[in-house]
This record gives structure tokens, sequence and C-alpha cells, in this order.
């Protein structure tokens, strides 16, 4: 007896918290997306699902250069003070008004702690006040969303796809059915391919982030100049592993200290570059065709890099699989991708309880 | 003027619906860790009890710490967004004044005794930041007749974080020596000296050079209340001092209210309330840390 009463008060706290009437099925649904899941403070309306009318991101990448990478504890510390103002600033820029929100999307896993708890409490704030729903988002899962922001139209998603998210976090192959429900593949066993960058950049000291910065100079310098192992290429999983091509790379200069004259550093890291890419490309590809898949979406901050989008335009033609990748901005963390799950969340009506909580790991 | 207030800066998870100084509700939960997953249930449920809504309140009250990272953060996030979205004011304010006024208005009786006798009494409440270090402040609770004071001329006492009537009287409490870090190994000499300082410090308006009047300052006993939450981890420290400062100078007394207290929001409220009716201005609503984070110095690579 006293379970059952139990039970029908947590209902009725449930559901009092959003209002379900009839205008909820307009057509026009406007998303507020959150994002605090590592460095950067991130905020955006999308409409939709597709029509981004704000997305601002406050980076913090100066403050966690001179350490070399991102200090959990800094970066959270610089979230609460900027989360009001980044979400103010968003809504703001859209030109709507705060009231026409139809809900509240935010990352709550996976990422650092201490941050996303700052994104969850001003997105719990919002909902509980505004009475509008909360949608929890898996950070890996809106990465593959930054696609539908662009080029990629949703209503064609007969099929299965692949998924490459590569970033300074992670490095994984998803496989995903048409409910959008992802079934991981391959991993890294050891680094993320961005945190490989971040690591050569730091060895050399050419700055943080190390992605862009070896990107950059990639483009003076001869991929050839230096034949890296590309491991686990021929293996018949779809695992990756970048810490080894780091690891060679440390010491071959150490044997050959000419390598690390100034003339030789852009061929230097657009070889390691190359080997990067060159394993990212083949084992996507491979993965398609093994699972019979015609279209690869990739996305994450390396997603940026320019030798990997050119490779995979190049591998695509060749292969007859389609290739879709964000436009850099939307590589990066942002919460645009964040609002844009959302909207298909919201669609689902898959809604989560004001008492969410935040997690280190994700899901899948 | 209607205030809510989170607290969520120590182990005790607490939500107060004020209407002025007056508490409407004011839950807090001993237990709980797990804020991330209660505070908007908690919230809801003083909102309720005292039959209000959340668009209904006028100013935000939230505790800035110093205190637990992880539960300080959550309070100041979601406080700040109210405050966004209802475009009402916020006041913050550090553990260190909650945990003063709390001490205060639990004591008052005791306080007023010793007034009475024409002694002072301090409140230092002392924080266990962990390093082996110590975080306090020192406060001082004084009283003044009705007749002398009115509420336009409490702006002549320095940094007055609150005042209340009771009787006849005005009871005000004012921070006398801010925020201060010391260490387990030189806790004893750096805290006689700062007592010794505030004794004379807080003496010097009301002791002319004249011999009467320094009689009088002679003969007039400095009660110290410490409390806070310090007392598990610095127990061997404090009972040291006490001796020490017992020993060496009669004119100070030193009590240790054994009892860990933890801030409490309904405090807040109150510290709110004081602030908006005499036009102070809040501190910028960040938390407070009681040191710089330095991760790692390049150096060291």
């Amino acid at each position: 007896m006293i379970s059952k009463k139990v039970n029908k008060k947590n209902q009725k706290f449930k559901n009092n918290f959003f209002t379900k009437d009839e205008s909820r099925n307009k057509r026009e649904v406007l998303i507020l997306g959150i994002e605090t899941s590592c460095d950067d403070t991130c905020a955006s309306i999308v409409r939709n699902g597709k029509e981004i009318l704000s997305n601002i991101v406050s980076s913090q990448n100066d403050i966690h250069e001179k350490y070399g990478g991102v200090v959990p504890e800094i970066a959270s510390r610089k979230h609460v003070e900027m989360i009001d103002i980044v979400i103010n600033e968003a809504i703001l820029r859209s030109g709507i008004n705060i009231d026409e929100i139809d809900a509240v999307a935010v990352t709550n896993r996976p990422g650092l702690l201490g941050s996303l708890l700052v994104g969850v409490g001003a997105a719990k704030a919002i909902c509980y006040f505004k009475k509008i729903p909360l949608i929890a988002i898996n950070h890996l899962k809106a990465h593959i969303f930054a696609n539908m922001l662009s080029d990629f139209d949703i209503s064609t998603l007969n099929d299965k796809f692949i998924s490459l998210i590569i970033s300074g976090g992670h490095s994984s192959l998803y496989l995903c059915d048409k409910n959008l429900n992802l079934s991981e593949i391959g991993h890294t066993v050891d680094d993320a391919v961005g945190e490989a960058f971040d690591k050569i950049a730091r060895y050399l000291n050419l700055g943080y982030p190390g992605g862009p910065v070896i990107d950059k100079i990639s483009k003076d310098g001869d991929s050839n100049f230096v034949r890296f192992t590309r491991p686990m290429i021929q293996s018949n999983d779809f695992n990756f592993s970048f810490s080894g091509i780091k690891t060679a790379l440390i010491y071959r200069t150490k044997k050959y200290p000419e390598l690390l004259e100034e003339k030789n550093i852009p061929s230097l890291v657009a070889s390691f570059q190359a080997a990067a890419v060159d394993v990212l490309v083949e084992k996507s590809i491979k993965a398609a065709e093994y699972y019979n898949v015609d279209k690869i979406l990739i996305s994450g901050g390396v997603a940026a890099n320019s030798r990997l989008r050119e490779e995979f335009k190049k591998a695509s033609s060749k292969k007859n699989i389609k290739v879709f990748i964000p436009p850099i901005n939307l590589c990066m963390d942002n919460a645009a991708m964040v609002a844009s799950l959302g909207y298909y969340e919201y669609l689902k009506n898959n809604f989560s309880d004001l008492s969410i909580d935040v997690f280190s790991r994700s899901d899948y | 003027m209607r205030i809510f207030s989170i607290d969520s800066t120590s182990k005790t998870l607490s939500v107060a619906v004020s209407d002025g100084d007056k508490i409407l509700s004011f839950l807090k939960n001993n237990k709980s860790t797990t804020y991330m997953v209660n505070i908007i249930k908690y919230i809801d449920k003083a909102l309720n009890e005292s039959g209000l809504e959340i668009k209904d309140i006028d100013i935000f009250a939230v505790n800035l710490g110093p205190g637990d990272f992880t539960g300080g953060r959550i309070g100041i996030s979601i406080i700040k967004t109210f405050s966004f979205l209802s475009k009402k004011p916020v006041y913050g304010f550090n553990s260190l004044d909650v945990f003063a006024l709390g001490f205060l208005l639990k004591n008052i009786e005791k306080i007023n005794k010793v007034l009475e006798r024409g002694n002072k009494a301090f409140i230092v409440p002392l924080m266990d930041v962990r390093n082996k270090e110590l975080y306090f402040s020192i406060y001082e609770a004084k009283r003044v007749l009705k007749k002398n004071i009115n509420n336009k001329n409490l702006k002549v006492y320095e940094k007055l974080i609150f005042s209340f009537v009771k009787n006849d009287y005005f009871y005000l409490l004012q921070k006398t020596f801010d925020n201060t870090l010391l260490n387990q190994d030189n806790f004893l000499d750096g805290f006689f000296s700062i007592v010794n300082r505030v004794r004379c410090l807080t003496n010097t308006t009301t002791c002319a050079p004249s011999l009467e009047n320094n009689e009088k300052f002679q003969k007039q006993t400095s009660i110290f209340y410490l409390t806070g939450n310090a007392f598990k981890t610095f127990e061997e420290q404090l009972s040291e001092l006490k001796e020490a400062l017992t020993k060496k100078e009669g004119a100070i007394k030193i009590k240790v209210d054994k009892f860990n207290y933890y801030p409490e929001a309904r405090f807040l409220n109150l510290l709110a309330n004081f602030k908006y009716e005499n036009k102070i201005p809040s501190l910028p609503i960040i938390p407070i840390y009681v040191r710089d984070f330095i991760p790692f110095s390049k150096e060291k690579k």
C-alpha cells in the first residue's frame, strides 16, 4: 500500500514539471542546446533540428594552452563563470523570445564531471522555471548530429550507417541503425587520435591544441618524408592505435636529431598526420564494406583536419560510399549539435527527469 | 520581498524560502551527497510548502563557499540561471558569514549575558579547508540601545553584515577581521597575534587615552567563540590554543563550541534581506576558493 502511494506521489512530481499542451504539436520546434562536457562553454538555439539560429562557443583554449592540455579543475571554474552569459547570448543572438523555447537539450555524458554538472544544473533550472521538458544528450551521439545541420538529409536515412567519431577524447567507430541507436564496433586501444596530435605538438613545442597547428604546418611538408608504421591497419577488427605512431616519432627524432631542425618539422608532422589519417580512412571504409553500408558520417574535432577530409573524399569516390563531414566550426564541440539531436529525441518524446545525474562514461 | 536561497556547499543540502526575514519554508538534508539528483526535488518541495512559485521570487541568494566544489557549483549554476531567467537580483555570501550568523542566532542568550557585563563577544567560524590549513574570519557581536540608533545611521558601522532588533536593543554583527588562511603548524602563533590585534583594534574607538578609559579596557574581557566545522580535524590545535590563551592573558577568553555546524540556507535569506534593505552590493556570483588552483608549474617538467 505504502509503496503505491509513494509511486503516485513521484509520478505527480515528475509530470508536473512541464505542461503538455496542444501547441506542442506545431511544426516549428525550437530547442536550446547546452554543452559543457570539456573545456568549451556552449549554448545554441536550433529550429527543427536543422536551422541554426545562434551558436555560441566560449573557448578556454588560451587558458589551457600553457598546460598543454585541458585541466579539469580550471575548466569547471571557468564554466561556472560563463554559463549564464553564454546562454543569454545564445538567446539574444537567435532573436527569439525565451518563452518560445520548446525544450532544453543538455549533454550529461560522457565528459569531465566538474564541467558537465554546471551545464546540467543550468539546464535543469531553465526547465523547472519555464516548465519545459529536459532532454539528456550523449555527447558522442550529438557529434554525429553535427552532420544533420549541414548537407545530410535525415529523410534519406533508411538504412544503417557507419559513424566515425574522432576527437581529443574519443576515437571510435559506431554502427547506427535507422532508429539512431548506436553500437560500437571499434575504438582506440590507447590514445585518442586528437590526443596523439596534442602530444606530438607538445613534444615539438608547437603549441596547443595540436590538431590545428599540425594541420597548418603540414601543408608545407612532404608526407612521404618519414615512413611511419600504420598500426593495426591489417588487423581483423575495427580498433585503432595511435600511441605507437607517436612513440615512433619520438624515438626517430632521438635517433636522428637532424629531424628536429626547423626545416624538417613540417615534413615530420606531415608524415605523422598521414599515418594517422591512413588508418582512420582504411578502417572506416573496411567497416562500411563489412556491414554493407553506403554512408559514413564523420564528426568530432579531428574531422576538421584538412588531410583527413581530402583522403576521405578520394576514398569515397573510389568505393561508391558517401562520406559526410560537417563544416569545420561544427566539428569542434558545440551546442548546435546537441540541440539538433535534442530535436529528434523531442519528436520521440524521449524526455528526461529533472533528477538526471552526470556521468563521465558513455552508455555505449 | 520574497527570497529564495540554496546552500549546497557542505554535507547538508538546504533550501529556504522567506518573505523578508520571515522564513516560510526551510528544508535540509543531512545525508545526501547526490545534490545533482535531489536538488530540483528540494527546490520544488520548499516552494510548494511556502505556497509560492519560482516566478514569484524577488531575490535569490546562494552560498558561494568556500566548501564542497561540486555541490557549490551546482547551487551557483542553478541560482544564476534562475536569476537570469527572472531578471531578479542574486546575492552571494561567503560561508563564514553564514556560520557566524548561524552561531549568533543560536546563542543569542549567551552572547547577551556577555554584553550585559560590559564584555566583548567575538564569533570566529573556523573552516577545515584541507591541506592542514584553517580558514577563518572574526566577527564582533554588538548591541546598541534602540533609542540611540535607527536604520539610517547603521552605515556608521563598517563591514556590518547583519543586524536585528530584539527587546530594547539593536544587535549588530560586524566583520572585524577578514578571511584568513593559517597553517596547522603555525596556527597557534598566528591566531594568538590576530586575536590580540583584534582586541586592541576594536577598542581604540572607545578607549580614549584617558586613564579611566584605559583601566576600563584592562578590565574588559574579550570572549572569542570558536565555531565552524574544523573541530574533528583540528581538535588538538584548538585545545592547545585554548590553554595557551587562558594562561597568558586573562583579558581574552576562548570558548569552543565543539559541535560541527554546517551552513544553512535560512541564514542566507536573512543576510540577503539585510543586504537588499541596506542597498549593499553583492559579491560577484562566482564560487569563492580559498586558494588559487595551480595544477603544476612548467619548470617542474
